[in-house]
């Protein structure tokens, strides 16, 4: 059988390469010869009968960490007799065991060999190949590399059959190296050859342009090339991406792709490089089935929120673990850490780690992966490894890109006559309620005015960005190294905002022995940003209160059209200057609104924040035993943060004499880990074991101070002493520690059979002393079929597998403190002007709360046809977290409202759906990516509450509940009133049904207990944020030296509560609004519409149906495409270079009215999903880019 | 050298596992922990400090006028904000889902939680610092106690009576003590804060002998025990006078004076204000848009408040800037901050809970009810707070019904808006007389209904009878 289509008699096998359970795999080359050999010696010498062939090559390959490649049926059951020397070299001792068994050796690269036949040929010259190989003898073509021609020697005179011609070649890898060792055949025979250590071949070919030759290699698409005339050929074989053999990075530990037994994305650099992104939740949407990713903003570093398999929790948190190089962190966009002084935009930590230092991501979604993360698992964790050095020449590579930003959309709103119009309608509609009211403008004003200021075109701008990154990576045996350093200036797309980072990153690997070995992965960031006054809204007293002015985005959306930017005098124009009377009616005041100028806001406010973060983990691994080795590591993760915020008095909201606030905080957490990897294979039986105990303390302290009515502008934040008016600083410590013992067995018979059984027991801080310790257990079993006989034969899988696993995970994101009671600190007055400091029972703490608990089922398989060229895998699963941790009413006669105890829970299950195909494996290729996921969730139980309704205190619509927690409903529901239409005339009023708010224009709901009134008892749910489905699909093309990558990414089925159009059609006539007010109820003029009139009606802020749209959208999210320079005439070695340019969030198909569908104003809530509210709009970018190695 | 490392890490196996203990234990800094304090008499006297702090949320939020002037004759609600909430207590509607009543009923446990917290602690301990000042703190700490527990009894009837501090989620479903029991702590409470306090109050806004005997009085007379209130009162009587001009008494300059006051509850500037004056204040000087004015003084108030009175231009409030009001407003309480910005926060002016005016018609009262008829020592009492209102002194010849209601006339006149009237009423079995024609039930509306959340999580509480 051919070689060139029957890949799969190869056994390959990477296992010790892969050191299943060290962190690190590229160094582990600790075996001592002489344990290995006594090893073989005991064994042998048991069985009272040499060693199988086979058995001892694959000793060898796990002693020696090097890879072997045979084929099983030319070993058969030859055994092997001699005893080796201990302190030979491989080759030493392959020539020994192969001596006598017509087997030899090819030493492919450093640390892989080819076990071939030892064929009695006259010569060992390429041109034999042309021979037709005799039937016995498949790798007869196969051909020692030193045989090979010299690179730039002429090849061989030929002295073949007279019809054959010579063909030469190079095979590389994408990276331009040449690629040793790779199957070269002519399509249809079995004639064919291997490449030299350059990658070079030599091939006799048929005459003729029919011939097509088949270069396949393990890790790599197998690819067919028509030959054609052509004489020489340099062939470019893509990696396979989802090799069967691709080591994946599980916890404590690395796995080959084809042994997992949970279930795992991962993903790997090449495809975070398919978009220039800034921080790599960004690079997540999207590509993962069942990894959901809200940005709350498009502001640079915006926080995000990442959703793994739907909503666990209600009360705690819900965002996964991201563990950076053993790191574990969790990712509080709203934790002290991430935002110290109040009303600032939330950010997001994660994008102090560059994403271009990333080597992979592997996403961690059953209990199977999460258990050994035990009580910080049950949100799914997220690995993320940075790149290592690897042995061999150096490499430097240079990525620089430049690109542009803008905003996707502008939404349509009043011109400045259309509001001057508008704003006068109100005021006579309310003159006729009141009296009071006169016109704003007057006829002739009216006349006089046009387009006016576009407020959004104002603050938007076309903003570049640049980036640039160099790194170097190599080594020998002993050191190997990889470090880099970037910087990345984006400019945000409303004016004043920005980004600037700069990261550093050293990576070491030392092998100070052969059983010792010392690594470091050491990052530093620094990120500055000025994030502009964009937070989410902030809001006054009661229900009927417009948005406060200074969110720059809100001013846009709502300042006055008719003012323009600059007064005459150049100045900017800052209506309403008193700031106090925001409201007030009548002809003398033109200020419309409490919005303050955008402009003038954004250039004159100050709003900052600056994190420095370190992170460092040093290891240690020795080599007690071949089979046994104990890995030691600590590391410390530190963040500084520093906000500033100052508003100028020249700014109405600065009144009087300036507003300003400083905050820093101050997080260390530290890390030791100290682990016991065994790993040994017997014959059948592959054993894995990890034993370990971890301890990990974070602590954070901040400070925050503010003041009121500077002496000057000019001081900024710089002299807060210097304020008139001091408010009381605001300090305070946080922390909590844990302390775990883990366990972890893998199992593997025949390699078909695969076990896997977990446990971690974790000691947290934050539980009450009667429940101090959790412990975490997962099982799970995979079978690989594909190695079954029976599925073998069906010559139809390349892979088929089927995956079970069950297993308990925690959540213990609770603030700290929760079981203990405290004293909190109150002020009592004891004069006018001064206050005594008390202390007063605040909290009653609980000493049985503990974590909540995810019972977590999954059920998958894997498969892979014609060649893995088709590669599907799916998964179904259940989750159910019982145990809420939630704020449960105490009777108050305690004194004591509530305290945290553990009652309720959650389920969500859902399907995974991901397809992987190479449609085209020609000259050109196209591979498709596809991922599709559905969660369901529902709430189980609340406790002793049936519904709780949430967002009361809400700031926009305080008072008014904007969603409901419900047992047997999902999560995320909105409720509300179910719009009506308007009530056109007198009688339709009259018929009500009555709200308190009825008259002729005015919003009508429906009365669902028909009892004549709108109240509390007609609200429904009226929509839901989370979606049906989501997904992305990626498809990928290759034509030579260029590529083209273009990602859709979908979500189905959700509804967002758009706050923003609510806003924009609240008809108060103090703020601006949509253009669909232009269709505003006019008695007698327009009166078939679903806008109420202008007129000032309490109820038109109530939460009801027509502000809920629906969230579905599909985006062209990514369009990537990167030209390979032709560099091989240069003949530099390992020279490359690729140009691209990237396009980010072309398309948008969606019917949701504001910027993005894809919005949370509340980004990490459990409750309220799916608000927007004037949010930061995303942008588009264009980004051209050059990557350099050398 | 492979037996060290793994002797290592068994080592740190069961290092760890014998340190845990202390590595999970928290140490919320900042914050601190109940039963890692009172030590000292300064810890102590912080302690007590927290315990007055939930005094302006129990007796003066919007909460309690609503029960003590609303639920009465003396107020009528006019417009502004919770305006169907507000009707409700003026029309003995209340319901148990009432939040108001709930933040009296959630505030009143609070303190009293407080000073369980603070007596528990204080027990059996002898503080360091200044000698002596450990029984006024647990006096102090009595006093306040009896206080709330006075007025959750008086509102709510029986009680679930709690004199530890609560501190576990367990067992926290106590059933209702009946309101006698209630009293015997009450008094209990306040024999031993009257032994302990001193006259003058060891700072501002600090409970003192005074002002426990004036609780134990009105206790004592809702016990109908009037023998044993002149006794308690008779102790006051002569310790403190009357301002010259009813005036004097409101004046921010005068706050915590050691002339007519006796206990006050403290207010102060932002975040300390008096935020029931808003409830107290007219349109016309808060401004459009922050709607308040949501209590006016009864047609019947108004009809005592002769122009005569020297107390009705202290106490009402017609116009602002020159522009009349539709009707009368409160004014004793504004002070120079109200009206001055549009912030519900208002003013500074200390709330006068127990002042000398207050003694001096309770003595009345108490004789009256002791002696079976006013004798000339309980006109005496009577007239010098009419007298300095500039009334003619009550004339003797009442019978002693008619003299408990001449009295009560008196006490509205005196204290109109200072949150005694349906206090006032329920002690002289007066409820049903008056406030019958308001909607008021007999067997019902002599408590208000307890909380819904209370009946929700206490699975022993019961609902008064009628809600």
């Amino acid at each position: 059988m051919p070689i060139s289509t029957q890949p799969r008699p190869w056994l390959w096998c990477s296992l010790c390469l892969v050191g299943l359970w060290q962190p690190t795999t590229s160094a582990q080359v600790l075996a001592s010869n002489k344990t290995a050999t006594r090893t073989t010696q005991q064994r042998a010498s048991t069985n009272g009968q040499p060693l199988l062939l086979r058995d001892a090559l694959l000793l060898l390959m796990q002693e020696r960490k090097v890879e072997i490649l045979f084929d099983e049926r030319l070993l058969g059951t030859r055994r092997t007799a001699a005893v080796r020397r201990p302190n030979a070299t491989v080759s030493a001792i392959l020539t020994h065991l192969l001596a006598g068994s017509g087997l030899k050796f090819n030493r492919l690269r450093n640390n892989t060999y080819l076990i071939v036949e030892e064929t009695p040929r006259p010569s060992d010259r390429p041109s034999d190949a042309a021979t037709p190989a005799a039937p016995s003898t498949d790798f007869g073509s196969a051909l020692p590399s030193s045989a090979l021609p010299k690179p730039g020697s002429t090849p061989p005179a030929e002295r073949q059959i007279a019809v054959d011609r010579t063909l030469t070649g190079r095979v590389v890898s994408e990276t331009n190296e040449g690629l040793p060792g790779v199957s070269v055949v002519l399509k249809g025979t079995s004639r064919g050859t291997t490449t030299n250590v350059e990658g070079r071949f030599q091939l006799s070919i048929p005459e003729g342009p029919a011939a097509t030759l088949v270069f396949s290699y393990v890790g790599y698409v197998t690819q067919e090339i028509a030959v054609g005339n052509q004489t020489g050929l340099e062939v470019k074989l893509a990696a396979d991406a989802q090799s069967l053999n691709e080591v994946v990075v599980v916890g404590y530990g690395t796995v080959r792709r084809s042994d997992l037994t949970g279930s795992v994305v991962s993903i790997k650099s090449e495809d975070l490089a398919r978009s220039t992104v800034t921080s790599l939740d960004q690079g997540l949407a999207g590509r993962a089935a069942g990894v959901q990713v809200t940005q709350q903003s498009g502001q640079p570093g915006g926080a995000t929120s990442v959703r793994i398999r739907g909503i666990s929790s209600i009360n705690s948190a819900n965002e996964p673990l991201y563990v950076i190089d053993g790191f574990p962190y969790y990712n509080d966009n709203s934790g002290t850490t991430s935002n110290v002084i109040s009303g600032a935009p939330a950010q997001n930590m994660l994008s102090t780690i560059n994403p271009g230092d990333i080597e992979s991501v592997e996403v961690l979604k059953d209990a199977s992966a999460t258990a050994i993360y035990g009580a910080r698992g049950a949100n799914g964790v997220i690995l993320i490894t940075t790149k290592r050095g690897k042995a061999g020449k150096a490499r430097i590579e240079v990525d620089a890109y430049t690109g542009v930003q803008e905003v996707v959309k502008i939404i349509p709103l009043l011109n400045a006559r259309q509001y001057a119009e508008f704003r006068n309608e109100n005021y006579i509609n309310l003159l006729g309620l009141n009296g009071k009211g006169l016109p704003t403008y007057t006829d002739a004003e009216v006349a006089a005015l046009g387009e006016g200021t576009n407020w959004q075109k104002e603050i938007f701008r076309v903003a570049p960005m640049q980036s640039l990154q160099v790194s170097a990576s190599g080594g020998n045996e002993t050191l190997r190294y990889s470090v880099s350093g970037s910087y990345l200036d984006q400019k945000g797309i409303v004016i004043g905002t920005d980004l600037r980072r700069y990261t550093g990153r050293v990576n070491l690997d030392a092998q100070l022995s052969k059983r010792l070995k010392l690594g470091n992965n050491f990052t530093v960031s620094y990120v500055a940003s000025n994030v502009g006054r964009t937070g989410g809204g902030t809001n006054g007293v009661n229900g009927v209160q417009s948005p406060t002015a200074g969110n720059i985005i809100q001013d846009a959306l709502f300042f006055n059209p008719v003012v323009p930017v600059y007064d005459a005098n150049g100045n900017y124009t800052l209506d309403n200057a008193s700031g106090t009377i925001a409201y007030a009616a009548g002809p003398g005041n033109k200020g419309n609104t409490p919005n303050a100028n955008p402009v003038a806001v954004a250039a004159l406010a100050t709003q900052q924040n600056f994190t420095t973060r370190l992170l460092d983990n040093i290891f240690a691994e020795y080599a007690i035993l071949p089979s046994l080795t104990f890995r030691s590591s600590f590391g410390i993760d530190y963040l500084f943060n520093r906000q500033n915020s100052f508003i100028p008095s020249t700014l109405s909201i600065g009144l009087p004499g300036g507003n300003g606030a400083v905050g820093t905080a101050n997080t260390l957490s530290w890390l030791t880990e100290n682990t016991l990897n065994f790993s040994q294979t017997r014959g059948a039986h592959s054993l894995q074991a990890l034993a370990g105990f971890s301890t990990q303390k974070y602590q954070t302290e901040y400070l925050a101070v503010s003041g009121r009515d500077f002496p000057t502008d000019v001081i900024n934040v710089y002299n807060m002493g210097s304020a008139a008016i001091q408010n009381p600083p605001n300090t305070g410590f946080l922390g909590w520690s844990l302390m775990s013992y883990l366990g972890r067995v893998n199992y593997s018979f025949r390699d078909r059979y695969l076990f896997t059984a977990s446990i971690r027991a974790d000691g947290s801080s934050k539980f009450g002393a009667n429940n101090k310790f959790g412990y975490f257990p997962s099982a799970a079993f995979a079978w690989k079929l594909h190695e079954e006989p029976f599925i073998k034969n069906l010559n139809t899988f390349t892979e088929l597998k089927l995956r079970l696993s069950a297993g308990r995970t925690g959540n213990q994101e609770i603030p700290a403190y929760q079981s203990l009671s405290t004293l909190g600190v109150v002020r009592f007055p004891n004069s006018n002007t001064a206050q005594a400091i008390g202390l007063a029972p605040t909290r009653l703490g609980n000493p049985d709360i503990r974590w909540e608990s995810t019972s977590q089922y999954d059920a998958g398989i894997d498969v892979g046809l014609f060649n893995n060229r088709v590669q599907l895998t799916l998964d179904a699963y259940y989750r159910k977290t019982n145990d809420l941790l939630l704020f449960v009413q105490l009777p108050f006669s305690s004194g004591f409202e509530n305290a945290l105890q553990n009652i309720g829970s959650v389920q969500n299950k859902g399907l995974e759906l991901s397809l992987q195909t190479v449609n085209l494996n020609k000259a050109l290729t196209w591979r498709t990516n596809f991922n599709i996921a559905i969660n369901r969730n529902k709430v189980l139980d609340f406790g002793n509450e049936t519904e709780r309704y949430i967002g009361a205190d809400y700031n926009l619509t305080k008072g008014l509940a904007l969603g409901v927690i419900r047992v047997g409903e999902p999560l995320g529901n909105f409720v509300g009133f179910i719009n009506d239409g308007i009530f056109k005339n007198q009688e339709e009023v009259d018929r009500g049904p009555k709200s308190g708010f009825d008259y002729v224009g005015s919003r009508r709901f429906v009365d669902l207990n028909n009892d004549g009134k709108i109240n509390d008892a007609d609200r429904a749910i009226i929509g839901n944020a989370l979606p049906k489905f989501t997904g992305g699909i990626q498809n990928s093309f290759s034509y030579k030296n260029f590529n083209l990558d273009f990602f859709f990414q979908f979500v189905y089925g959700n509804e967002v509560y758009n706050m923003t159009q609510l806003e924009l059609e609240f008809l108060n006539g103090r703020q601006n609004q949509s253009v669909t007010v232009l269709d505003r109820f006019q008695a007698g003029v327009n009166e078939n519409t679903d806008v109420a009139r202008t007129g000032g009606y309490v109820n038109i802020r109530q939460t009801h149906s027509r502000w809920v749209e629906d969230g579905s959208f599909v985006r062209l999210k990514n369009v990537m495409l990167s030209y390979d320079l032709p560099l091989s005439a240069w003949n530099v070695r390992g020279l490359t270079a690729r140009l691209y340019v990237n396009g980010q969030n072309l398309w948008l198909l969606s019917k949701y009215r504001g910027y993005d569908p894809e919005v949370n104003i509340n980004p990490q809530s459990n409750t309220l999903l799916g608000f927007d509210y004037t949010s930061y709009p995303s942008a588009k970018l264009y980004t051209f880019g050059l990557k350099l190695g050398f | 050298m492979k037996k060290f490392l793994s002797t290592c890490f068994v080592a740190a196996l069961l290092i760890g596992s014998t340190a845990c203990e202390k590595f999970l234990e928290e140490d919320p800094k900042g914050q601190v922990a109940t039963g890692a304090f009172y030590n000292t008499v300064g810890e102590a006297t912080q302690a007590v400090t927290g315990v007055y702090t939930f005094l302006r949320p129990l007796y003066l939020g919007n909460s309690m006028t609503l029960s003590s002037e609303m639920a009465s004759d003396a107020f009528t609600f006019v417009s502004g904000a919770g305006g169907a909430l507000v009707t409700l207590y003026e029309t003995f509607q209340i319901v148990p889902t009432d939040q108001a009543n709930l933040r009296t009923y959630q505030a009143g446990y609070q303190l009293i939680n407080a000073a369980n917290t603070v007596l528990a602690n204080l027990q059996g301990k002898t503080l360091t610092g200044t000698p002596g000042k450990q029984p006024i703190l647990e006096g102090e700490a009595l006093f306040l106690r009896a206080f709330t527990y006075y007025h959750l009894v008086q509102l709510y009837g029986d009680l679930p009576l709690r004199t530890e501090p609560s501190t576990s989620v367990a067992g926290l479903d106590i059933p209702r003590s009946p309101a006698a029991k209630v009293y015997e702590t009450i008094v209990a409470d306040l024999q031993k804060a009257v032994a302990q306090l001193p006259e003058r109050s060891e700072a501002a806004g600090r409970a003192n002998k005074l002002a426990a005997l004036t609780l134990l009085a009105k206790v004592q007379l809702s016990l109908k025990q009037p023998e044993a209130a002149v006794a308690s009162l008779k102790q006051v009587i002569g310790k403190r006078s009357l301002y010259k001009e009813y005036a004097d008494v409101f004046k921010l300059a005068n706050e915590n004076n050691t002339v007519e006051s006796i206990f006050e509850v403290q207010y102060g500037l932002s975040p300390f204000n008096n935020d029931v004056v808003q409830n107290y204040t007219p349109l016309e000087v808060t401004g459009v848009g922050f709607v308040f004015q949501v209590y006016a003084p009864s047609k019947e108030a108004l009809a005592l408040l002769t122009p005569t009175d020297k107390r009705t231009p202290v106490t009402l409030w017609s116009s602002f800037n020159g522009k009349p009001f539709v009707q009368p407003f409160v004014r004793k309480f504004n002070d120079a901050l109200v009206g001055t910005t549009q912030a519900n926060d208002a003013g500074q002016i200390n709330w006068p809970v127990f002042r000398y005016a207050d003694v001096l018609l309770l003595y009345a009262e108490a004789l009256n009810a002791a002696q079976k008829g006013p004798s000339v020592e309980a006109l005496d009492a009577l007239n010098q707070v009419r007298l300095r209102a500039g009334l003619a002194p009550q004339a003797a010849g009442l019978s002693q019904s008619q003299f408990v209601d001449a009295v009560l006339d008196e006490r509205l006149r005196e204290f109109l808006g200072e949150g005694h009237r349906w206090f006032d009423l329920k002690r002289n079995d007066r409820l049903a007389a008056y406030l019958t024609k308001y909607g008021f039930k007999t067997g019902t509306h002599e408590v208000f209904p307890i909380p819904r959340v209370e009946l929700d999580a206490n699975k022993n509480m019961t609902q008064n009878q009628g809600y």
